[in-house]
């Protein structure tokens, strides 16, 4: 519990994808009705006290310094408070964290958090696979670096060492794909073959374009209370049972190893601590499965499988739909995308619908706890929150 | 013709600089400059052709009564669009929120176009394909610095052709003559000429223009012969020796010329406005256009009923030699907030002493933070060396990229981390680093790699240096 308890009412994102119809307000001001649409009793919107906004590229690609009022203008929320939070691919899930505290603390009664990106206001080929690495930090990002890179060289180690093999990695793009293609929000709805993935064009080996997620517009949005005031806004309240971030060090090289990432594992031990329970009472999980690599070191971070089995996990069934620990009911950003701001954010949604039996065809049966892992940078940041169905 | 075409309305704009000719002889005594003229508009660091022709259209509508929403087509005539590429039309359309469904008819690269302009809305309406077309001629063009036809006037003219309206289009002529005098190189954006004004107005205008204006008013001594022009003396010469009447007998409508220039393509409309403002029902003219060395266009106009023209003026500011040149963009001032290299940076000398192959080496554990941190990266012992560090070392992971934007290196490039020979720790002791001069292909976790000082590319100009990996 984190502090005198804090519940999730309410959760609504927008459909994911190339959103070429919508502009960032349009995206944020959607996903903002959506979730305070779908709280059960109903909710005033000005018993909403504060919002925290995540978004990422707003000012790269806005080219301004992106503010709360972003958020505030076009709802016409002002004068009320919206913090931005900005960390990296992690930033919707640090967002809860933070407005979970404001509201633990006593702050607010009723926040919402909402993450939004509009990444296909670039050429797909100026997104961030091809930013990075050009003229930046001589060690941090070496010339030539991609965003790709700060998950492939994990898996060179693991091809090279034996543990995992191509197929291994296609196998993941395979079930996410798989469950996205139950997902009437997910962005790339098609399903893919083992085959198909290794056929693709490479992007950086040994990962080709469809171990990459996509270039994604979208935007999430969740409802926060107090614990005690829930049952005002609905009868199946979720409570957010932990949140926990950690942090790495900035450079690949200065990693303890690769094979498995320092922060996640962190966040998630810590988590585990502060929920009282283990991830054997983990029922559903959304995965931070940006690359496949990403998705299968997960499985070993969060203790779903043990050191160096995430492969045959994964080839018994465990992280699919129907298995021992479902990942990525969603589809995952593989499947589902990835705005960068609003996929933590995103994640807690698909967890809230999941343990409140919502989540149609990609229902996880009888799931009541689930979990959410979002990870920044090369695993510089990394944020697992944790919600059960009261 | 089923239905007639009439002109039902006219508006102008002209910008609010004036560069004065004799501002431009103090510069270049021996240039030369258009005879008659004594200044010549300039548009301002903010405008050009598209901005100029909504200001003309934007009159235009509010002087006729007619609807954006009520318009056909568009025709935009102009030598000096901002794209070489690309429909100014649109642009105009897209400003002033033209129907999705109006034509867009662009017309470049001759000061013909306004002439032609017209009679293309005219053939239009007059065949019954659109109802209400506006043209718009638009020009803000220079010449070739220190010569004579450097300095050129800047100014749109629009006029809204419809099935009815206060003066009757007939059917227009044209006439092929001569050769080029002047021209604008592909990639150029200064006109240049043949320097010999009164070759290009005996031999390559009049006779154009006589041919034309004969044909489209055989045997009748026009009220008015509305023409474009490259300096203030010709007109007069020009109307004589093409039989259209000494001066003070025929309205030329040059009554800006003198103050504005040559304003390309809409040189012709903007007399034949001002002509109109002031002719009287049943009097009868004509409109031509001529580029030396093409030829000349030429459209009979019939008055029947006043029409109504506007002429926008801001009021006027002198505008020196040098703010005609950054107006020009032939100076282009250095932008206020520049687009800073990040090599030139504060940020890049702290980068530099970071991206130096020296090491924070741990007296507690032994290992090297690279680069170096006050807190040891493995113990977190607070007491250290700096040291430098070996430049040997063995391929701890590696990737090939395929989807990167490096330049000039092609794709693909491979980039790692390297433990660097003999030196300790878990997280200390190792680089990131890009690889060169190595077999893609046989690079493994293991192999031995040296770093190599190389070039890590180039922003603005300058060169960002530092280390890269080759197998050994």
């Amino acid at each position: 519990m984190i502090g005198s308890g804090v519940s999730v009412v309410g959760a609504g994102m927008v459909r994911f994808g190339e959103r070429f119809d919508a502009g960032y307000e349009d995206l944020a001001v959607a996903a903002w009705q959506a979730c305070l649409d779908a709280v059960d009793l109903g909710i005033d919107p000005d018993r909403v006290e504060a919002a925290w906004l995540s978004t990422a590229l707003g000012g790269l690609i806005r080219r301004e310094a992106v503010t709360g009022a972003s958020l505030a203008d076009p709802l016409g929320f002002h004068p009320r408070p919206v913090t931005r939070i900005e960390n990296a691919c992690a930033g919707g899930s640090d967002a809860i964290r933070n407005a979970a505290y404001a509201v633990a603390a006593g702050a607010y009664d009723v926040v919402v958090v909402l993450g939004v990106e509009k990444m296909r206001d670039l050429p797909t080929r100026a997104s961030l696979i091809a930013q990075r690495g050009t003229m930046s930090h001589q060690w941090w990002h070496p010339r030539g670096a991609t965003s790709p890179y700060l998950f492939a060289q994990h898996a060179t180690v693991l091809v090279e060492d034996g543990t995992l093999t191509r197929e291994d990695m296609a196998l993941v793009s395979v079930k996410n794909h798989d469950h996205g293609a139950l997902n009437p929000l997910a962005f790339m709805r098609g399903r893919v073959t083992v085959e198909k993935v290794l056929g693709a064009a490479p992007i950086c080996e040994p990962l080709g374009l469809l171990d990459c997620c996509p270039t994604t517009d979208g935007a999430a949005a969740v409802v926060l209370c107090r614990s005690e005031i829930a049952g005002r806004f609905t009868d199946t309240p979720v409570d957010l049972v932990a949140t926990s971030l950690a942090t790495d060090t900035m450079y690949s090289h200065t990693k303890p190893g690769f094979g498995f990432q320092d922060a996640p594992t962190r966040a998630g031990e810590q988590a585990y601590r502060l929920a009282g329970f283990g991830p054997d009472e983990i029922d559903v999980a959304e995965l931070h499965d940006c690359f496949t690599i990403a998705e299968l070191l997960a499985y070993e971070d969060l203790g779903f499988c043990g050191r160096g089995e995430s492969a045959k996990w994964l080839r018994s069934g465990g992280p699919a739909l129907g298995g021992e620990l479902p990942c990525n009911p969603s589809g995952g950003l593989l499947s589902k995308g990835h705005p960068i701001g609003a996929t933590g954010v995103a994640q807690l949604c698909e967890v809230f619908w999941q343990v409140r039996g919502q989540a149609g065809d990609r229902q996880v049966d009888g799931a009541r706890t689930g979990l959410t892992h979002n990870v920044g940078g090369n695993g510089q940041v990394c944020c697992v929150n944790i919600a059960r169905r009261r | 013709m089923a239905v007639g075409a009439h002109i039902a309305g006219m508006a102008s704009y002209v910008p609010a600089g004036r560069l004065a000719v004799a501002e431009v002889r103090r510069h270049w005594p021996g240039a030369g400059a258009p005879p008659g003229v004594r200044s010549v508009s300039v548009a301002g660091f903010d405008e050009d052709v598209v901005t100029m022709a909504v200001e003309a259209l934007d009159a235009l509508f509010a002087v006729t009564g007619v609807g954006s929403d009520e318009v056909d087509a568009v025709v935009v005539a102009t030598c000096s669009s901002p794209y070489a590429e690309h429909s100014a039309a649109a642009e105009v359309a897209r400003a002033l929120d033209l129907p999705r469904s109006v034509a867009l008819v662009d017309l470049a690269g001759s000061v013909r176009g306004g002439v032609v302009g017209l009679s293309t809305a005219a053939d239009g309406v007059a065949a019954g394909r659109w109802r209400r077309v506006v043209v718009v001629a638009a020009d803000a063009r220079r010449g070739e610095p220190g010569t004579p036809v450097e300095a050129l006037g800047a100014g749109a003219v629009a006029a809204l052709v419809a099935e009815a309206g206060g003066a009757a289009l007939g059917a227009s002529t044209t006439w092929r003559h001569g050769v080029p005098t002047r021209w604008r190189p592909d990639g150029s954006r200064a006109l240049r000429s043949y320097d010999d004004a009164r070759y290009e107005r005996d031999e390559l205008v009049v006779p154009a223009v006589r041919a034309v204006t004969a044909a489209a008013a055989p045997g009748a001594a026009p009220e008015f012969a509305a023409g474009g022009y490259t300096d203030a003396r010709s007109p007069a010469a020009i109307a004589k020796a093409c039989d259209l009447g000494a001066g003070g007998e025929v309205d030329l409508g040059v009554d800006e010329l003198a103050d504005i220039g040559d304003l390309g393509t809409a040189g012709p409309l903007l007399a034949l406005a001002h002509c109109l403002s002031r002719a009287e029902p049943g009097a009868r003219g004509l409109c031509f256009g001529a580029e030396p060395g093409a030829g000349a266009d030429a459209l009979p106009v019939t008055v029947t009923a006043s029409v109504p023209v506007r002429h926008r003026r801001p009021e006027t500011a002198e505008v020196d030699y040098v703010g005609f040149l950054q107006r020009a963009a032939v100076l282009e001032a250095p932008s206020m907030a520049p687009i800073v290299p990040w090599a030139a940076t504060p940020g890049a000398e702290r980068d530099d002493l970071e991206g130096a192959l020296v090491g924070a080496e741990c007296r507690a554990c032994g290992s090297v933070s690279i680069p170096p941190r006050p807190v040891c990266l493995d113990c977190g012992s607070r007491s250290s060396d700096l040291r430098s560090v070996p430049r040997q070392g063995a391929v701890v992971t590696h990737n090939r990229q395929h989807v990167v934007a490096v330049h000039p290196e092609p794709t693909p490039v491979s980039v790692g981390v390297a433990r660097l020979d003999g030196l300790g720790g878990a997280r200390g002791g190792q680089v990131s680093a890009m690889f060169c001069d190595s077999d893609l292909d046989a690079v493994r976790v293991g192999s031995p790699v040296e770093l190599v000082y190389r070039r890590l590319g180039a922003d603005d100009g300058l060169v960002k240096y530092g280390w890269k990996m080759r197998l050994r």
